[in-house]
């Protein structure tokens, strides 16, 4: 894999300082320094990334929430001045794209087609599967013996089997999309390698969805074929856009949040008591975990299709924003102590998925694996521990998402 | 005025709650419920911004029937 290392920031003061920045490896799980200093001091200014293109910072809580909620702040990787964060990234740009990357009325129609199979009633429906494949899990990683890598052996496997099963993918294909989507999401992959990378698993798609045109299930995907597809409300190849992107979303995000969220957990031991005692924390603690670790680390990327104000700050049109979800998850003047994790705050305003339109649709999906997958993980493993010092941990810097690479863990 | 919940498309984001908590709340699982059905007058803006605010788009504030 040929490396693009970022353009790094020494001075935060610097008129036009490169991005992504790079965190403190001291403190890993907090976000870069500059995070905080530009949300201070110059909340809406200026960076430059990796081609030279300029991009506005959003770091404050009420300016991200501004330009999330206005749908003039295109989410279309096409409109002049979208920031392409990587190489990679500008690979995703061709390409039929899926409603992540949509406007309004486009979006609209798009999104509602998938929203039925995330709601709240389907998610708890799905609850005592999502158990039994977490409870397998962990049977199989207790079988193989202490000390286990947390990631392979549960973090992964559990998004992994739910998003299969949603989809009905048969998992002997998982070790496939992993490899791709790893690739996918890695700002430090080349456009050519993130491009066969999607196409790989485009390729199987279209297989699978033809396959299903002939003969339908009762799968999401078959009830799209038949609701949306052959009624022409969607072309194949934007089915084919949706499908990889619910499948690379379900291995990536939760996965990455499961691991992360044990070893923030167990450097928390007084919080992680807490739950252990009481599992009616847990889901509160989930949502803590989402604030203060908000994985999608160096944010989402908007373009002005006109002139608009944020801030204060007059963002022209043509010119592109990347809201930090990060930095206004941690601004002092919506949470306390931001910088402190704390399971028993009041947490209903974090940004982590997202807001307004384009907020995670897999929001509910996401929040009940995890809930499940820490209360069952320390219910049978109470004595769960890291199985190397903390600081030869491994973590995700270069990546769209954060996370660890592997998470040594011992039990006995 | 009425409100009216497409409860089968919520996913709990719980945005109405933040922007109107005194129209919605979401319960243990998640849901949003709805708290008053036909509100006065004074809360129609705040409705409105709820229902706006909903990623999903399943609050609908309905002008009364004559």
């Amino acid at each position: 894999m040929t490396s693009v290392a970022p353009a790094t920031a020494k001075c935060p003061y610097a008129e036009h300082p490169g991005f992504p920045f790079q965190r403190d490896r001291s403190r890993p799980l907090d976000p870069p320094d500059q995070f905080g200093i530009f949300r201070r001091e110059r909340p809406v200014s200026q960076v430059t990334l990796w081609d030279g293109s300029k991009v506005w910072l959003i770091t404050r809580y009420e300016d991200a929430q501004r330009v999330l909620g206005d749908a003039r702040f295109s989410s279309v990787p096409a409109s002049p001045g979208y920031p392409l964060l990587s190489p990679a990234v500008a690979a995703t740009k061709r390409g039929d794209p899926s409603f992540l990357r949509m406007d309004p009325p486009k979006h609209t129609d798009h999104r509602r087609m998938w929203t039925p199979f995330f709601s709240i009633r389907r998610i708890q429906e799905m609850r005592p599967r999502i158990q039994k494949i977490i409870d397998t899990a962990l049977d199989e990683m207790i079988a193989r013996g202490s000390p286990a890598d947390l990631v392979e052996n549960f973090a992964l496997v559990v998004p992994s089997l739910v998003i299969c099963e949603l989809l009905d993918v048969p998992y002997s294909d998982h070790g496939f999309f992993q490899t791709h989507s790893k690739t996918r999401f890695s700002i430090t992959a080349t456009a050519e390698e993130v491009a066969a990378a999607i196409e790989a698993i485009n390729g199987f798609w279209r297989q699978m969805i033809d396959e299903r045109e002939r003969n339908p299930g009762d799968d999401l995907v078959s009830q799209i074929i038949v609701n949306e597809v052959k009624t022409g409300l969607l072309t194949k190849a934007e089915l084919v856009a949706m499908a990889q992107l619910m499948l690379a979303a379900g291995h990536e995000t939760t996965a990455n949040m499961i691991a992360l969220g044990v070893l923030t957990l167990l450097q928390h031991p007084d919080q992680l008591r807490a739950i252990k005692d009481d599992p009616s924390l847990t889901a509160n603690a989930v949502d803590e975990l989402l604030r203060y670790l908000s994985i999608a680390q160096n944010g989402l990327g908007r373009a002005a299709i006109e002139d608009l104000e944020v801030g204060g700050q007059v963002i022209r049109k043509g010119e592109g924003l990347l809201v930090l979800l990060a930095a206004a998850n941690r601004d002092e003047a919506v949470f306390d102590s931001p910088d402190t994790f704390n399971i028993s705050r009041d947490l209903k305003r974090h940004v982590a998925f997202g807001a307004a339109i384009h907020q995670c649709i897999g929001s509910a999906l996401a929040r009940a694996e995890l809930q499940m997958s820490f209360d069952a993980l320390f219910a049978r493993l109470p004595n769960l521990r890291l199985a190397v010092p903390a600081k030869d941990v491994t973590y995700k810097f270069d990546s769209l998402f954060f996370g660890v690479h592997s998470l040594p863990v011992a039990w006995q | 005025m009425r409100i009216l919940i497409d409860h089968d498309r919520c996913m709990g984001h719980g945005q109405c709650e933040i922007v109107a908590a005194e129209l919605f709340r979401l319960d243990e699982q998640g849901m949003v419920h709805l708290l008053i059905e036909d509100p006065t007058e004074e809360l129609r803006a705040r409705a409105e911004l709820a229902a706006r605010r909903c990623p999903e788009a399943v609050i609908k504030v309905l002008d009364d029937e004559p």
